[in-house]
């Protein structure tokens, strides 16, 4: 009880502080009072087009997010298996990951032109590279015990990765698919800003231009928005899968 | 049968220095007993038992399990080791479920091992004994012609451990299979042991080997017996004037 109104008091504190800093700075266009952010929130949610460019940007990110898990999952699963294919893939992708999405943005516009697949081409970097990261790290530390008992029983191939090594994994799989989403939604927003015509990252450069701090600030705040809320379901699929855990 | 023949093997430590564990190491266990090696701590006693599993290569001599060369490993010897081996995100019954399709034969060793009643619990959910049964119901439901034991109950009070003991010989009586225990609790070993092998430092050596003369229905009361004390105290001094 006494944290929730903790809480309350912060958030009040906050909005507080949000509606006087227009007036110690003389401009409404800098720093947009919560009223003039609440009524941004009305004039948009009644239009239809806010909830286009959430839908574009909540479709570019599912599809490329689900790319890259299955890829990065598949691939740290058969590298961790088949330790010869490790050696030739992990030095291509220790140069390839620490290149940020952004850099691969002109190259995904020549390659895919403006449009959702270069969108869905820079999520699927941004969320790879922390899924396979994590879900390695996880099939390299199944312990030795685990990989004697297989032998022992004859337990390979499909059934030794399907039962041993991705059940091992997936507590470490799930946290690189928390991290993956959220590099998702920054990878899309910046493939938004520059080469799309729709999308949380294009209704934030459109009101760049227009000057309308207000429309910019919702669309920052929708994009933390739904960015926690896909995390959270993440979350609570971990809970609900990772049973032996709790 | 199981024969260990010639078996030349040896480590570099630490120091960069060459450990010699067997050298030229010969042994015979004998088909439907339990047989137990006691001997000093880093001896060599886990080292044979992974040589024995096929989890690692000798540089020299051979292993013959029933008249066939043992190569890797293989579900005619299941090894219990001393750690948790119960893959921890599998049920009891999901982890019975991997090693055998024999539906029938996993609920005869879940009933077996009293664990029947557990089938759908997650290994978290058990305590040290009871997977330590899962264990054995797991490598018994195979039916491996050996089952070696790597110092299963050393990690277990001494209550959940002489309850296991019981468990272990009343269930050795009922399957009748070859099962090879490694041990250095002298105590255990004159419990368990048709057979008992003693094992010196290495270059490891069998430095006596006792037939255990104690009627095969064991139970808690014979550890006071004159018998049981007498055996314990011959290996005793076995080892004291050995190792």
């Amino acid at each position: 009880m006494k944290m929730i109104f903790r809480k309350i008091i912060i958030i009040v504190g906050l909005v507080f502080i949000f509606q006087i800093l227009p007036y110690f700075f003389n401009s409404n266009n800098i720093f947009p009072s919560p009223f003039s952010l609440w009524l941004a929130f009305v004039n948009n949610f009644s239009s239809v087009d806010i909830y286009m460019h959430i839908l574009s940007s909540l479709q570019r990110v599912l599809v490329g997010f689900f790319i890259a898990s299955i890829f990065g999952v598949s691939l740290a699963l058969l590298i961790g298996y088949y330790k010869k294919i490790g050696y030739c893939v992990n030095p291509a992708i220790e140069i390839l990951r620490p290149i940020p999405p952004i850099a691969w943005i002109p190259i995904a516009i020549l390659i895919f032109g403006l449009g959702d697949k270069s969108s869905y081409f820079i999520v699927f970097l941004g969320a790879f590279f922390p899924i396979f990261t994590n879900t390695y790290f996880g099939v390299i530390s199944l312990p030795k015990i685990y990989k004697n008992v297989a032998a022992s029983f004859e337990i390979k191939g499909v059934a030794f990765v399907k039962n041993i090594l991705f059940y091992f994994s997936l507590p470490y799989i799930f946290t690189g698919l928390k991290i993956g989403m959220g590099m998702a939604w920054m990878s899309v927003i910046a493939a938004e800003l520059i080469g799309a015509q729709s999308g949380l990252g294009y209704f934030i450069q459109i009101n760049r231009l227009l000057l309308r701090v207000d429309n910019i600030i919702l669309g920052m705040f929708l994009i933390g928005l739904i960015g926690f809320l896909l995390t959270k379901s993440i979350s609570l699929a971990e809970k609900r899968v990772l049973l032996w855990i709790k | 049968m199981l024969k260990l023949k010639n078996i030349c093997h040896s480590y570099v430590n630490k120091n960069n220095e060459k450990l010699v564990v067997f050298d030229n190491f010969n042994l015979i266990i004998e088909e439907g007993r339990i047989s137990v090696i006691v001997g000093p701590s880093g001896c060599g006693k886990t080292t044979l038992v992974n040589i024995v599993a096929g989890y690692i290569k000798t540089v020299g001599g051979e292993i013959i399990l029933k008249n066939k060369r043992v190569e890797c490993p293989g579900r005619d010897r299941i090894i219990i080791n001393q750690e948790n081996d119960i893959f921890e995100w599998l049920t009891v019954y999901e982890n019975m479920k991997l090693v055998t399709k024999d539906v029938v034969a996993i609920e005869k060793y879940l009933k077996l091992t009293d664990l029947h009643k557990f089938k759908n619990s997650y290994p978290k959910e058990l305590s040290g004994g009871m997977k330590k049964r899962l264990s054995l119901a797991r490598a018994l439901v195979v039916d491996p012609d050996f089952i070696v034991m790597d110092e299963p109950f050393v990690s277990l009070d001494q209550y959940t451990k002489e309850n296991l003991h019981d468990e272990l010989l009343k269930i050795f009586r009922k399957s009748h299979k070859t099962i090879l225990l490694v041990t250095h609790d002298i105590e255990e070993a004159v419990y368990l042991a048709d057979d008992i092998y003693i094992f010196s430092h290495h270059p490891v050596e069998v430095i006596g080997k006792i037939k255990n003369t104690l009627p095969t229905n064991r139970t808690s009361s014979i550890r006071t017996q004159s018998d049981f004390v007498n055996i314990k105290e011959q290996i005793r001094r076995i080892l004291k004037e050995n190792v």
